[in-house]
C-alpha cells in the first residue's frame, strides 16, 4: 500500500521502511526469534489493514470500556471467586480505568466499593486481598489508591493509620528491602508499595526509609533496569517500582542515570511500536504504563531536570513538532494501543491473540494517559494520536492514580497528626 | 519450570536463591552456556551468567577477557542480540573499555562488515566507548552516529539519539 509505506512528517508517523521489515533471524532461528517474529506478523497486518489516516480518525472506545468496567463492578463479589487473593487489585483496576475515562461510578457505587474495601483491612494494620486474609504490601498499595480514587473522607478514614504504619515497618529487613507479607519474599515491588502509601498517607518516616535507597540502588543491573532483588534480571515492572520508590525517597543521584534511560527506551518496540519487559521478550499492553510511567520520572530527574526549576531559564531539548516531550515515540506507542490492544466489547489486552481483561485494560489506559500528555513546560501540551476526544484524564506517574486526587488525598492526611 | 519456559522469572528468582542458600555454584555457568546454545537470545541466561561469575570468581581480568571472547563468539551467531550487547557493554562498566581496548577494536572491525550497514548495536556501543573516551574526535564521530541510528537503523528510538546527540554536542561546545 503506497501511501502507508510513503508517509510525510506531520501525516501518519514517519514509519520509514525499518519498520515494516520482520526481525531479521540471521539463519539462527531460536525460540526467542521464532516468538518474536510470529507477533510481529500479526501486528503488521493490523497495522497494514488500518486506514492510511487512521491517526487522525482513531476513536478510543469510551462507552464501551466504561460499560465493561461497570460490569466488573457490579459482579465483584461473586465474579472473582477464583482470583481470592485479588480483590483490592480488581478494584482498583477499574476504578482507576473509570478515574482516566472520566467515568465515574455513582457515589452508590463508589460506597459500596468503600464498605467492600474496609473488609479488607486486617486489625493489625495493611490490607490483605480478601476478607480475613493475612496483609500483604500488594493488595495494601491497591486498597489505599482504590480508596484515594474513592476520594470521599468515608474513604479516607477507612484506613487505619496507626496500623498501617506498624504493619509497613513490619516489612521492613535490616538490609533495606521489604518482604511482601509475613514470612513473604522481599521483592523490589514490596518497597514501592509500601513508600507510595506511606508517602500518600503522611506516615514516612527515617525509620520507615532508613537503609532503602542504598538497597534499591544495588537491584539495578548491569544492563540498566533494575531486577525484583539483587542479581535479579532487569525487568519493566520491577525498574518502575524501583524507580519510584528512588523517586520518593529523593535518591535518584544514588544510581547509573545514563544507563538507566538508555535501558528504558530501548524497551520500545521497532515494528509494534508498544513496549516489552525485556530484551528478546514480547510487546505487552501493560508495559505501555510500566516502562511508559518512568519517561516522566526520568525527565524530571535525569533528562531536562532544569526545566523543574521555576529559577532556571534554560532550553529544553526539542524533538521535533507534534512528537511530544518525554523521551519515547509517544505516537507509536497509542497507535499500538488502538490498533492491537482494544477489545471491540469493551477493555484493552496484552497483545493480538490474547483475552481483555481489567488489568490489562487498566494499565493500557495508564500508559495512554502518560503518553498523551505532555511534560508542563512543552510548546505542545497534548500530543494525541487520533480524535481530540481521546485525551484521558491526567495520570501521576508515581502513584498511577490522578494528580487531582493524589492531592487531595495528600492534603487530607497532611493534616493529621504525625507517626511516632 | 526453566525446561518449559526459560525466561520464567519466578523460576530464576528461586534458582537465584537456592544457589546463594545452598552454594551449589559449581556447574551454574554450564547450565547457562547450555541454555545460551539452545537460544542465544534468551536475556534471563545471559543476566543468570553475570550473576554467577559475580558470586564466585568476579569479574579478574582473566575473566574480563576471557567473557569478550565469549560474548563475541555468540554475537557471531547472529549480530542483532541486544541481550548479547548489553552484556558485552556491562562488562566494560565492571571495568572501563580502555582496560579492555579489544571491545574497541571488535566494534571498528566489525564496522567494514556487514554489520556496519545493518548492526544498530554496533553503532550503540561505539557511541558508548566513545563518550566515555573524552576525545573530542572521538565525540564528533559519536555524534555522527547518533545520527546514524535516529534517521534509520534506530528510528523508533530517534527521541533518545537527539538527546544523546544534544548531551554529545554540549561536551564538545
Amino acid at each position: 500500500r503506497e501511501s502507508y509505506i510513503v508517509t510525510v512528517t506531520g501525516d501518519r508517523m514517519e514509519l520509514g521502511t525499518s519498520r515494516l521489515t520482520l526481525t531479521n533471524e540471521e539463519n539462527n532461528p531460536t525460540v526467542s526469534s521464532i516468538e518474536q517474529i510470529r507477533v510481529e506478523r500479526l501486528v503488521h497486518r493490523l497495522m497494514i489493514m488500518s486506514d492510511t489516516d487512521h491517526h487522525l480518525t482513531a476513536l478510543l472506545q469510551r462507552k464501551a470500556h466504561a460499560k465493561y468496567l461497570m460490569g466488573g463492578l457490579n459482579y465483584l463479589p461473586e465474579y472473582f471467586s477464583g482470583l481470592d487473593a485479588s480483590k483490592s487489585w480488581i478494584c482498583f483496576w477499574i476504578i482507576h480505568s473509570l478515574e482516566l475515562l472520566d467515568e465515574m461510578p455513582s457515589s452508590n457505587h463508589i460506597n459500596r466499593m468503600v464498605t467492600y474495601l474496609s473488609k479488607l483491612q486486617s486489625p493489625t494494620g495493611g490490607f490483605g486481598g480478601g476478607p480475613q486474609q493475612l496483609a500483604h504490601l500488594a493488595p495494601t498499595y491497591a486498597a489505599t489508591c482504590a480508596l484515594m480514587i474513592c476520594g470521599t473522607q468515608q474513604a479516607y478514614d477507612v484506613i487505619d493509620r496507626e496500623s498501617m504504619y506498624k504493619f509497613l515497618l513490619s516489612r521492613k529487613c535490616p538490609d533495606g528491602s521489604f518482604t511482601m507479607h509475613e514470612n513473604g519474599e522481599v521483592d523490589i515491588r514490596g518497597v514501592y508499595c509500601a513508600l507510595a502509601v506511606a508517602s500518600l498517607l503522611n506516615i514516612l518516616t527515617p525509620e520507615l526509609t532508613e537503609g532503602v535507597p542504598e538497597w534499591l540502588a544495588r537491584c539495578q543491573t548491569y544492563e540498566g533496569g533494575f531486577g525484583g532483588d539483587v542479581g535479579l534480571e532487569a525487568h519493566g515492572g520491577y525498574t518502575y517500582c524501583g524507580l519510584a520508590a528512588i523517586v520518593i525517597l529523593d535518591s535518584v543521584h544514588l544510581i547509573d542515570k545514563d544507563l538507566l534511560v538508555y535501558w528504558l527506551q530501548d524497551r520500545q518496540m521497532r515494528l509494534e511500536g508498544g513496549f516489552q519487559g525485556r530484551p528478546n521478550k514480547l510487546v505487552d499492553g501493560c508495559y505501555s504504563f510500566w516502562q511508559g510511567a518512568s519517561f516522566p520520572l526520568v525527565d524530571e530527574y535525569i533528562i531536562n531536570p532544569e526545566q523543574y526549576n521555576p529559577d532556571d531559564d534554560s532550553d529544553a531539548i526539542s524533538f521535533g513538532e507534534n512528537e511530544g516531550g518525554w523521551c519515547f515515540n509517544q505516537l507509536a506507542l497509542q497507535e499500538y494501543l488502538y490498533i492491537c490492544c482494544e477489545d471491540d466489547h469493551g477493555g484493552l489486552r496484552d497483545k493480538p491473540g490474547v483475552r481483555r481483561d481489567f488489568y490489562h485494560t487498566c494499565y493500557t489506559l495508564s500508559g495512554l494517559s502518560i503518553a498523551q500528555h505532555n511534560p508542563h513546560y512543552h510548546p505542545e501540551s497534548k500530543t494525541i494520536y487520533g480524535r481530540a476526544e481521546n485525551l484521558l484524564v491526567p495520570n501521576d506517574p508515581i502513584y498511577n492514580i490522578t494528580p487531582r486526587n493524589v492531592a487531595k488525598a495528600k492534603a487530607y492526611f497532611s493534616a493529621k497528626p504525625k507517626i511516632q | 519450570m526453566l525446561e518449559k519456559d526459560a525466561k520464567n522469572y519466578h523460576a530464576w528468582t528461586i534458582r537465584q536463591w537456592a544457589l546463594k542458600f545452598f552454594g551449589l555454584w559449581d556447574n551454574e555457568l554450564e547450565y547457562v552456556d547450555k541454555l545460551l546454545n539452545l537460544d542465544v537470545r534468551n536475556n534471563s541466561a545471559w543476566n543468570q551468567r553475570f550473576f554467577v561469575i559475580e558470586s564466585t570468581t568476579g569479574y579478574t581480568n582473566e575473566v574480563l577477557k576471557a567473557e569478550i571472547i565469549y560474548t563475541q563468539e555468540k554475537l557471531k551467531r547472529g549480530s542483532n542480540n541486544t541481550s548479547a550487547w548489553n552484556y558485552l557493554r556491562g562488562l566494560a562498566k565492571v571495568s572501563s573499555y580502555n582496560e579492555l581496548p579489544e571491545i574497541e577494536e571488535f566494534c571498528v572491525e566489525k564496522l567494514e562488515s556487514t554489520w556496519g550497514i545493518t548492526c544498530g548495536q554496533l553503532y550503540v556501543t561505539l557511541i558508548d566507548i566513545y563518550t566515555k573516551s573524552g576525545d573530542h574526535e572521538k565525540l564528533a564521530t559519536a555524534i555522527e552516529y547518533c545520527e546514524k541510528l535516529q534517521s534509520g537503523l534506530d528510528d523508533i528510538h530517534k527521541k533518545y539519539w537527539i538527546y544523546r546527540k544534544t548531551t554529545l554536542e554540549k561536551l564538545i561546545a
